[in-house]
């Protein structure tokens, strides 16, 4: 008898096949696997090997300057704890900070210079970088329609000072990043003096945010978090509460404890609103106004008019609510309200309006400290360019575009930049990284990532005292990597121009002033400043990962007006304008305004998942 | 004569069944032999514990394999059995490591400190490695073609059907015998 094979036979054991690897462990053995070979780097870490020990540094990611202290094993850092007690972050550190030894083996990460030509990127040697540049920096000396540009992350390093000498010498321009606390700025010009003003969260029971993304990524996140986790162990009355006004519930206003959303461009009708209930109900700060302030009979005009109701018309939150914040701001006090950020700033009139806010709720006399900057080197006799303001740069004005490696596009979108490029402008980057801004380069010159050079960070402008740190190199940089500092000098030098060098003594500076404290952070205690001997010891305790810290600055004597002259009438009219559309609900992707870095690929698991509680500050004398 | 489908569906199923049960294990992993033959069975009887050979140190490392200097602290000379005689001509005498192969390498991405575990919690050696000290043979390390990872990471059964607790170190072990411990974790505790 013959066997028959047919074709449906065939058919039938194909799936009894199919059934039979189903019913084995090859799916589901394969896909595990499979996902395992995906996850594992192209470039791992190498295994630490060498002694336990424990360095100290200072987060170089974002103009907080947190403390970071690492673990280490021999060479290599292997995870970030916050340092408790440091003058800049108390403890407090961010995700950012937190995983800062990724990003030297970030997948963008470039280690030689590139060059980007008819759209193909092509790396290119020291000499061809330097080549390039030199001639981009002669063709810009040489055509004031195409001048240079330079835009400066941190300013105030000895990089900066060669940036600063290198746009005066071709009559080009120096920038930087606007202010990081736009309404602070408002409320300081309002003093009848000269006044620098900084936030101590310390010192807040309330911070109210009218859209400045407080918990992510502006002022200092890390110390703000620690602030809250600390204030969970206390009565709910006792607790620092953060409240988000915004017009989208961005991932800051996610984590607040409130999040009150609002018409977009309505920021200054509710301020007035919260305004017109503390005067209404005399809630505000009566002491102080009456001794620190000047103007309230025009601001109690100006606030009379936007009653809740009108509030709610204008603004989308609800009459009750208004009412309810406001009184609740009274009763929490003492409570200050930030605004804007640079990225998206508000409205002149909506930062007009929280510095009115802000004063009568006696803000300055709480939260809001005087501060001053830190000593500085003097510029000695080089000719410097001064800061100029990038909407002062004329539109396609620009034909060398040099970009800092500390340049955070969330500050200075690339947008802004691309409209002042004169055709065929060439972009010079010294970013680390093939992101962000450093992705738009079409001469890209990588410096160090961050823990690879020891940098010198002064703290962010609105902290509560200035902060500084010659934050020391944990990790060695890729022997074939270029400084910028050296291929700048050398680029200028090839075109005509030798550049100054840079004052060294910013320990020196620190020394003469003889102020402030340095902070160890390896014991978490302070020592006089007066009782340095010297700039080289101060030098060798920053290099042990120390900190300096400003004095508290005396109380300013003076007052604050509440109202400019002719401003009620722009306020009014800023307020009572037409209404916007609802406002908002979706969540907004997060983004790392203030870090130049990329994030690390760990990143946002962490922040998925991970429910971050700094430890409590364990270094208070 | 016509098949029947059952026939027909069975020719295909049974090898399927067989080449996804016993063949696919056997492919999937690739083996790699020790450098030495050792013999844990008969260091335990001379008195010598874990810790003797794979200490966790004060300041919290691990020593993980033990280092030529150490082995020889007692076998420095041939003589004894060819596994010393091997030991002696090739790592001791002219001063190179032994490259023992682990067969519970974690992952790159996973950290995992011993001291927290052996120190701090005072978890017994065999609860992870199984009577690794009652062997008589290292054995050898099946290594994963395709995750590179060595086969005691899954366990012995491919099915994952654990007859004892130290079989497998996949993160859902590690985490089971977290939670059993009342230890909530998060990410970071373990992926620097």
């Amino acid at each position: 008898m013959k066997l028959e094979v047919s074709r449906r036979d065939l058919l039938l054991a194909g799936t009894g096949a199919a059934a039979g690897i189903a019913l084995s462990p090859v799916p589901w053995k394969a896909l595990d696997d499979l996902s395992i070979w995906t996850q594992r780097p192209p470039t791992p870490t190498p295994r630490p090997a060498g002694p336990l020990a424990f360095r100290f540094t200072s987060c170089t990611l974002c103009p907080a300057a947190c403390g970071l202290k690492a673990r280490s094993f021999g060479p290599q850092p292997v995870g970030f704890s916050g340092v408790p007690g440091h003058p800049a972050s108390d403890g407090g550190l961010c995700p950012l900070g937190l995983t800062a030894h990724h990003l030297a083996k970030h997948p963008l990460r470039a280690v030689a210079p590139e060059r980007v030509s008819g759209g193909k990127r092509e790396v290119v040697d020291r000499a061809a970088a330097s080549a390039a540049l030199s001639a981009a920096i002669a063709a810009a000396a040489k055509d004031p329609k195409r001048s240079l540009l330079v835009v400066d992350g941190r300013p105030g390093r000895s990089l900066s000072h060669a940036f600063r000498a290198l746009a005066a010498a071709t009559n080009g321009r120096y920038a930087v990043p606007g202010s990081p606390s736009p309404a602070l700025d408002v409320l300081a010009a309002r003093f009848d003096g000269p006044l620098s003003l900084g936030v101590d969260l310390s010192k807040a029971r309330r911070v109210v945010s009218f859209g400045m993304p407080v918990l992510t990524d502006a002022g200092t996140p890390g110390l703000l978090a620690r602030l809250r986790a600390e204030g969970r162990r206390k009565p709910k009355n006792e607790r620092l509460e953060v409240v988000h006004v915004g017009a989208t519930r961005t991932k800051s206003a996610g984590f607040a404890d409130r999040f009150v959303p609002i018409a977009p461009g309505t920021e200054a009708a509710l301020a007035l609103g919260l305004a017109h209930v503390l005067l209404d109900e005399k809630l505000a700060d009566a002491a102080f106004l009456a001794a620190r302030t000047t103007g309230l009979a025009g601001l109690e005009a100006l606030a009379a008019r936007l009653a809740p109701p009108l509030v709610e018309q204008k603004t989308g939150v609800p009459a009750g609510d208004v009412v309810a914040l406001a009184r609740d701001l009274a009763a929490s006090r003492p409570a200050v309200v930030l605004g804007g950020d640079p990225a998206e700033p508000l409205s002149a009139e909506a930062d007009a309006a929280i510095a009115a806010l802000n004063l009568l709720l006696g803000a300055p006399a709480g939260p809001l400290v005087a501060r001053r900057a830190a000593p500085a080197a003097p510029d000695g006799d080089a000719k410097l360019a001064a800061v100029t303001p990038l909407d002062a740069v004329p539109e396609r004005s620009v034909g060398l575009l040099l970009l800092d490696g500390t340049v955070p596009e969330g500050l200075v979108p690339w947008a802004r930049l691309e409209k002042l490029l004169a055709d065929g402008a060439v972009v010079a980057s010294f970013s680390a990284f093939r992101a962000g801004l450093g992705e738009k380069a079409t001469l890209l010159v990588p410096g160090p990532a961050p823990l690879e050079e020891a940098v010198e960070i002064d703290g962010p402008a609105d902290a509560p005292l200035a902060t500084f740190a010659f934050a020391p190199a944990l990790l060695a940089p890729p022997k074939e990597l270029v400084l910028p500092e050296e291929l700048l000098r050398e680029a200028a030098a090839a075109a005509g121009f030798e550049l100054p060098a840079s004052p060294a003594g910013r320990a020196a500076a620190i020394v003469a002033a003889k102020r402030g404290q340095l902070f160890d952070p390896s014991t978490a205690t302070t020592t006089p400043v007066s009782s340095i001997a010297d700039a080289a010891a101060l030098e060798t305790a920053f290099a042990a990962g120390a900190c300096w810290v400003d004095d508290p600055a005396p109380a300013p004597a003076g007052r604050f007006a509440l109202l400019r002259d002719e401003e009620a009438p722009r306020l009014l009219e800023s307020a009572l304008g037409a209404p916007g559309p609802e406002p908002v609900r979706v969540a907004a992707l997060p983004r790392t305004a203030l870090s130049a870095a990329p994030s690390s690929p760990l990143l946002t698991k962490l922040t998925r998942e991970t429910a971050l509680f700094p430890a409590p500050s364990a270094a208070k004398a | 004569m016509k098949l029947p489908a059952l026939v027909s569906i069975t020719a295909g199923l049974v090898p399927a069944l067989a080449a996804g049960w016993l063949l696919f294990p056997r492919l999937i992993y690739k083996t790699e032999a020790q450098p030495l033959p050792f013999n844990h069975k008969v260091h335990a009887e001379q008195g010598m514990s874990c810790g003797d050979c794979h200490a966790v140190a004060e300041d919290g490392r691990f020593a993980g394999m033990p280092t030529t200097e150490s082995c020889a602290g007692c076998h420095a000379e041939k003589g004894e059995n060819a596994g010393v005689n091997a030991l002696v001509e090739r790592y001791v005498e002219p001063g190179v490591e032994i490259p023992w192969l682990s067969n519970a390498r974690q992952p790159d991405n996973a950290y995992f400190p011993h001291a927290a575990h052996v120190t701090g919690e005072k978890v017994a050696c065999a609860r992870c490695h199984g009577p690794h000290g009652e062997s008589t043979a290292v054995r050898p390390v099946q290594v994963n073609r395709l995750s590179g990872y060595p086969r005691d990471i899954w366990g012995p059964s491919i099915s994952r059907l654990r007859r004892e607790e130290w079989q497998g170190m996949k993160m859902s072990d590690c985490i089971a015998c977290h939670r059993a411990g009342g230890r909530e974790s998060a990410c970071i505790d373990c992926h620097k």
